[in-house]
């Protein structure tokens, strides 16, 4: 019976990202396209054309995960709805779990369309597949989940939605500059980073063989190895889910 | 049917919302729980509604302990604090949302819920709850509360934003349900509390300063101090003037 709780919360969560979900999905196949009229007229290669289109949904992961997951954690304490949501016999912790899972799911709809659209402008402009296309994909997914975790595990401990929201696109938007700082400037190479775990969706499809230094590059001066991003990106869900849940549990309306 | 308090206790940072208050109450009926603002009472309320936690002391729902909520709070339904439903769900939606969590099969929920949009005079079901007037969101929050029709209702001024008329239905609601539940209610009305309730608790800076029947409050607080009443024992209470 504890099913019926679960799929209330997964689908009123599902319904209220709806919206951006499908807003984020048109604007993918855009940011497709354009990317491949940009490599007509920039002469782009293959590779750079994959390249690109890899960090495009690298950046784009980070946006839309923290769109739909920064108000998992906080919208019950904020808004009044929570006194007659949270005043129900239910586990707090299936509240939280439904709704990571409804954002991570749905999180897998604008990313699918990147990786299909970006497969099909790649066999049409240069007739040839995506390298690793399936790895990517997998790893984008793994990427995917640990964004939603970071960002709902931070709502869960902040008053107001505002604040996960900034923080998560300070944190995917400000990742390359992290990483030209610490990575090309200092030589630290930036493994506690969350980003940083997920240019690897990048990594795999950009090069015959992965570097895990490149002088010549100032913003990505360092990419991860496969299992060290892998091991990067599952710290980053366990850490944040657990907190996640210990926080919305033991919070107070 | 049974709430019962003990010892119950809670504190934020310095200031003590509620200080060590116990009562036990049984059975069907209304009972009043009085106070001025900031007294306790919402205080009270949340802690049985597993909305916070008691910084010491316990309650209790029939017999079982708030601190396995799943089990003690299956047969309690709580308004408290003013609360609105999800601005971005129809009526509809947030009432079947409401009786998914409390595990209601797809009839009982159905008949149910056509039974309280004539009850309370709900409006279009497929009108989203963001766009409802605070009368009306008042009013489906009180049909989220009796959707599951459990046995105890815990009612922190439920007629707050609601128009007379609107008032009217809900008392004429709650003297039915007396019939049959437990039920805790809050308000600042003393005529609504005097033509609804069986009992009351008065609470004052988290800790009770009275309870008993109405009639015995009014005899042995408001008795013989200018006007009689409920309202004159209640002033005298809260004010200290005995």
């Amino acid at each position: 019976m504890k099913n019926l709780a679960f799929r209330a919360f997964f689908h009123a969560e599902l319904k209220r990202i709806k919206s951006p979900i499908i807003a984020f999905s048109f604007l993918s196949v855009i940011i497709v396209i354009l990317t491949g009229l940009l490599s007509f007229k920039a002469v782009f290669n293959s590779t750079e054309f994959f390249e690109s289109i890899s960090l495009v949904i690298w950046l784009m992961i980070g946006l839309v995960a923290t769109n739909v997951s920064a108000g998992i954690g906080v919208m019950d304490f904020n808004e009044k709805a929570g006194l007659i949501v949270l005043s129900q016999p239910v586990d707090r912790k299936i509240i939280f779990f439904s709704r990571v899972l409804a954002a991570f799911l749905a999180l897998i709809l604008p990313l699918s369309i990147l990786y299909l659209s970006g497969f099909a402008a790649g066999e049409l402009i240069y007739k040839i597949a995506m390298p690793n296309l399936f790895l990517s994909y997998g790893l984008a997914i793994l990427y995917a989940f640990s964004f939603v975790a970071l960002v709902a595990g931070v709502s869960s401990f902040s008053k107001e939605k505002s604040a996960p929201l900034s923080f998560g696109l300070t944190f995917a938007l400000l990742a390359v500059f992290v990483f030209a700082v610490l990575g090309r400037f200092l030589g630290i190479e930036p493994w506690f980073f969350l980003p940083y775990g997920g240019l690897i969706i990048s990594g795999v499809v950009s090069a015959p063989y992965l570097m895990h230094i490149n002088p010549g590059n100032y913003f990505f001066y360092y990419v991860p190895y496969i299992s060290e991003a892998i091991l990067i990106m599952v710290v980053y869900s366990v850490i944040f889910t657990i907190l996640g849940v210990v926080y919305y549990s033991r919070r107070e309306v | 049917m049974e709430i019962r308090a003990v010892n119950l206790t809670k504190r934020f940072g310095s200031s003590i919302a509620l200080d060590s208050i116990n009562f036990d109450i049984k059975g069907k009926g209304i009972i009043g729980y009085l106070g001025p603002n900031g007294a306790g009472k919402t205080t009270t309320f949340k802690i049985l509604s597993n909305l916070i936690k008691p910084t010491s002391g316990e309650a209790f729902i029939n017999g079982i302990s708030i601190k396995n909520h799943m089990e003690a709070l299956k047969n309690v339904s709580s308004l408290v604090d003013d609360p609105e439903p999800y601005s971005d769900m129809t009526i509809r939606e947030f009432l079947e949302f409401i009786g998914m969590i409390r595990r209601m099969d797809d009839k009982t929920l159905s008949k149910r819920i056509e039974e309280l949009r004539k009850e309370l005079r709900l409006e279009d079901l497929n009108k989203k709850c963001g766009n409802l007037s605070k009368g009306n969101k008042q009013r489906v929050v009180i049909a989220a509360v009796l959707l599951p029709d459990t046995d105890i209702l815990l009612l922190d001024e439920p007629t707050s934003g609601l128009d007379p008329a609107e008032a009217y239905d809900i008392k004429n609601i709650l003297k039915k349900l007396k019939k049959t539940k437990l039920i805790m209610l809050s308000s600042h009305l003393l005529d609504e509390v005097r033509e609804l309730c069986d009992y009351v608790i008065l609470i004052d800076k988290g800790k009770i300063i009275a309870e008993g029947r109405i009639g015995s409050i009014i005899k042995k607080f408001g008795k013989g101090r200018g006007e009689k009443g409920l309202e004159k024992a209640y002033i005298n209470l809260v004010r200290g003037k005995l």
